[in-house]
């Protein structure tokens, strides 16, 4: 294997690995959510100061927090679903999913459930994400790089198309509404990883 | 069944929130998702038109506010919301009813409160799981239309109205107290029609409503003096000989002793307490008196008042002696009950306690035995709409376990200790019948149920089965019967035959009206003890009610507190529903509307926030200057705001109104008799 193969899946892992927690914080089983988010904070440090406590009280806080911007049951702080932000209603299972779900379709990926719970949360969406790196780095290690770069081309257009046309203003949002320093900093962590990706989308560009 | 068109499967509905109209509805999905919503034509009476309201469900359905999950609350109004299973709502509901139990050997301490936040016929599961633990403790009776509903028992024996469309063929339609332009816009066509081939509109009314702007006559009364006008009209018309004697003759009873009390009756008196120059009186007693196809309409406003249902009974005289009743395009029309006639098997009542819906907070309080310790709550928004808040709010406190069943985190489910989300009427089967018109239609189920929703049924199967994994024997709530299955054991062959089919499945084909007669009474026959039309009621004198209809003086503001609440429906809005859906909400702030005069005096202008009071708590709203409120009316449209502070029952005392324990097991509330005096902030 040439060496900048081996780099490259070196970095697909690196990426998959925050994605996959980014999946886990947001598809949101708490102690999995609480878990990744701790991993996250570890890769990403969000600032010099950084305390993740683990004391039980901000542990319960920190959960609270998480439920008032992302579950429920009132008006949702930080709604992690695309359409609540692309929507001109804000309502969810609009259009704005339609789009996504025919995304995945076109990758082969169908959200099961898909009708009562909708395909663009953003726990799904990374998920999503996770396949297709996960797909490229297989496909990487058989040697079979155009199909690898299909995958990487299709990642960089989900990326471009949705994460980023949202995903930003969902941190802000965090950021005005979020009590604790878990949900706060993991918004920070994943501005800073979402920016990363996305120089890294523009200087291919430039190179090309 | 479902049936396909352009690529969307379409399936019926009927609206199910407390409204008039019970709008048939079609729901168009493609690819799973509800994309859009219009009336039903095949529905008779609302003929494929929708309220705003109904055309903005999608809004609602896809409310992105929505209660998604099962969520437990660490300590009630925290807002510490915590994520749960359905199977862990389950059990912690279940070990403390198991809990309760065995510490009380009772299933008192268990209590529900619902009422009507969704009229299907399967929502009576609900009481039908309560109904399978034992005898439970039950909220019993309605904040609505109580007083109304027996002062037509008595008076007729039947709580039975025309056909909406037989306001066509009347002469004059009295509009009394209901403004249809807002609550029932599906019978203005009716009306108009009627006003096309010459009838006369009048309508009768403290406020200038939206309704009253379409009349040929708008006669603004004060409020709770509407008994007062309608004898008096009731005199005029009887004394200068324009009555139905013939009427009179053959199908009343008690008329010597009502012509007596007529004949005793000081006109001006009664003029002067409804707030009408006596002329004005004659004026439409005249016109009442010339002819006989007068249809009125009762609305449910007039009867919010401690004499609400004598005042109805007086209507109903007045009724009576033009002798419009049995009358094609005649009649005094309040609401029905014709096409409820299922069999209800979910309340067959195991020996429950019931507490008296307008004054739970009080019944809890007082209850001599065993004490409430569980409350569930589904279909009500309590803490927004009930009287005497802060003492509902100290009982709640002495419960131990709250449990809310909702769309929406209301202020009843803000304080709750467990929330379980609810579907809406596209997302589950039911049947709703109307009190207003006389069709039935069908739910289907149009999409997946959002989230984790549930339907109340498929919840009461949940927790029996729970119960009795728990503790065999536990419930005996039938937990694999499908909706369908529950339908077969509703209907019965009377229902079937007033709607023509044989099975209810037959509804997805199109609503149904019932075969009963389109004009009420027409038979002159009457469901009283008598056979008649009854001015004088034993069966009311037997409820220590006044056999014959009384006038009795209403209540009037004075002193501090110089000027009526009126708290009536608001156009985008049905009880505490609707409102916090964005695209309905008007006002971002609750408003109260004041006359010009009025504001003036108090250096008030639109837009500015006023504190509404009384001995009773303080409100804040921000005033509306209008000059169709009277200067001695402050109108305040009843809803919830997500967030608002504001509940307009702060105010309210909850007096209880003169009748409603017949029909629907208490008296209902005079929510009209509040007064109160402002400043601006
Ligand atoms: S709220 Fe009333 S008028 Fe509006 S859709 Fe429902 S039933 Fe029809």
């Amino acid at each position: 294997m040439p060496n900048h193969t081996f780099d490259r899946i070196t970095d697909l892992a690196k990426r998959y690995s925050l994605y996959s927690l980014f999946k886990q914080y947001y598809q949101g089983e708490w102690e999995l959510a609480r878990k990744a988010a701790a991993t996250i904070q570890q890769y990403i440090p969000v600032n010099d100061n950084l305390s993740f406590q683990q004391d039980h009280q901000l542990d319960k806080a920190a959960l609270f927090d998480y439920n008032r911007l992302f579950v429920g049951p009132g008006k949702l702080l930080a709604s992690p679903y695309e359409s609540a932000y692309r929507n001109a209603q804000g309502l969810v299972m609009q259009e704005e999913t339609l789009f996504v779900r025919q995304f995945y379709l076109q990758a082969g990926i169908e959200v099961s459930n898909k009708n009562a719970f909708p395909d663009d949360h953003l726990g799904l969406e990374f998920e999503f994400i996770c396949y297709l790196l996960a797909r490229e780095g297989e496909r990487l290690q058989a040697d079979d790089s155009s199909t690898a770069n299909h995958y990487a081309a299709l990642y960089q257009e989900f990326c471009q198309q949705h994460i980023l046309s949202w995903v930003y203003q969902h941190c802000d949002d965090i950021l005005t509404h979020g009590r604790t320093s878990l949900c706060r900093d993991t918004a920070i962590a994943l501005v800073r990883f979402l920016q990363t990706e996305e120089a890294n989308f523009l200087s291919k560009e430039e190179f090309v | 069944m479902a049936y396909n068109e352009d690529g969307y499967q379409i399936t019926r509905h009927i609206c199910p929130r407390n409204c008039y109209d019970t709008c048939g509805m079609l729901a168009y999905v493609r690819k799973g998702r509800l994309e859009k919503i219009t009336g039903d034509p095949a529905h008779g009476y609302t003929k494929g038109k929708l309220c705003s309201k109904g055309q903005n469900y999608i809004q609602r359905v896809y409310s992105s506010d929505r209660i998604r999950f099962p969520l437990r609350q660490m300590g009630r109004g925290s807002g510490r919301w915590e994520r749960i299973t359905w199977e862990q709502a389950m059990e912690i509901i279940c070990e403390r009813i198991l809990n309760l139990k065995d510490r009380y050997h009772s299933t008192l301490p268990f209590c529900l409160n619902k009422y009507s936040g969704n009229f299907g016929v399967l929502h009576s599961a609900v009481e039908g799981m309560f109904n399978s633990l034992g005898p439970t403790t039950q909220a019993r009776g309605s904040p609505c239309w109580s007083a109304g509903l027996d002062a037509q028992l008595y008076d007729m024996g039947y709580n039975r109205n025309s056909d909406p469309g037989e306001m066509e063929k009347a002469d004059i339609i009295i509009l009394w107290g209901v403004n249809p332009a807002w609550t029932a816009i599906h019978s203005l066509p009716y009306i108009y029609r009627a006003q096309e081939k010459g009838a006369t509109v009048i309508v009768i009314d403290p406020v200038y409503t939206q309704t009253a702007r379409k009349a040929d006559y708008f006669v603004q009364t004060k409020p709770g003096e509407d008994g007062a006008l309608a004898l008096a009209l009731a005199k005029i018309i009887y004394e200068s000989g324009n009555g139905d004697q013939n009427f009179i003759d053959h199908h009343t009873l008690g008329w010597p002793l009502f012509k007596d009390y007529l004949a005793n009756l000081n006109l001006d008196y009664l003029a002067a307490q409804c707030g009408q120059e006596l002329g004005r009186i004659q004026e439409l007693a005249a016109i009442i008196g010339s002819t006989r196809a007068v249809f009125i309409w009762a609305g449910f406003g007039l009867q919010r008042h401690i004499h609400g249902g004598q005042t109805l009974r007086a209507i109903d005289a007045l009724g009576a002696i033009t002798g419009c009743i049995g009358m094609p395009g005649g009649g005094v029309h309040y609401a029905h009950q014709l096409t409820w006639g299922f069999n209800y098997n979910f309340l067959k009542d195991p020996g429950n306690r019931y507490l008296n819906i307008n004054t739970f907070a009080h019944e809890l309080n007082h209850l001599q035995e065993q004490s409430v310790k569980m409350l569930w709550v589904s279909c009500r928004n309590l803490l927004a709409q009930d009287t005497a808040g802060k003492m509902l709010r100290k009982e709640l406190d002495k419960l131990e376990l709250i449990v809310t069943v909702e769309q929406f985190l209301t202020e009843t489910a803000c304080y709750s200790d467990i929330v379980l989300p609810a579907t809406t009427q596209f997302e589950e089967m039911d049947v709703v019948p109307s009190y207003w018109h006389h069709w039935i239609g069908l739910n289907e189920q149009a999409i997946l149920p959002y989230f984790e929703a549930k339907s109340d049924l498929e919840i009461g199967q949940l927790l029996a089965k729970t119960l009795n994994t728990y503790r065999p024997g536990s419930s005996s709530f039938p937990i694999e019967k499908s909706p369908g299955s529950f339908l077969d054991e509703e209907f019965n062959e009377k229902l079937y035959a007033l709607l023509g089919i044989s099975h209810w499945s037959e509804l997805a084909a199109g609503p149904r009206q019932a075969a009963v007669s389109t004009t009420a009474w027409s038979s002159k026959t009457f469901a009283t003890p008598s056979g008649k039309f009854e001015f004088f009621s034993a069966k009311a004198q037997r409820e220590n009610i006044p056999p014959l209809a009384q006038y009795h003086k209403g209540m009037s503001p004075q002193g501090k507190y110089p000027y009526w609440l009126i708290t009536s429906h608001a156009q985008q809005g049905l009880n505490s529903q609707f409102q916090n859906i964005t695209k309905l909400a008007k006002n971002k702030k609750p408003v109260v509307f004041i006359h010009p005069q009025t504001a003036a005096v108090k250096g008030v202008k639109t837009g500015q926030m006023v504190r509404v009071y009384n001995k009773l708590g303080v409100i804040t709203l921000q005033a509306h200057v209008s000059p169709d409120t009277p200067s001695d009316i402050l109108v305040c449209h009843q809803g919830w705001l997500p967030g608002s502070e504001t509940r307009l029952n702060d105010l309210n005392d909850g007096l209880p109104t003169d009748m409603g324990r017949v029909s629907t097991g208490s008296q209902g509330v005079a929510f009209y008799d509040v007064f109160v005096d402002f400043d601006p902030v």
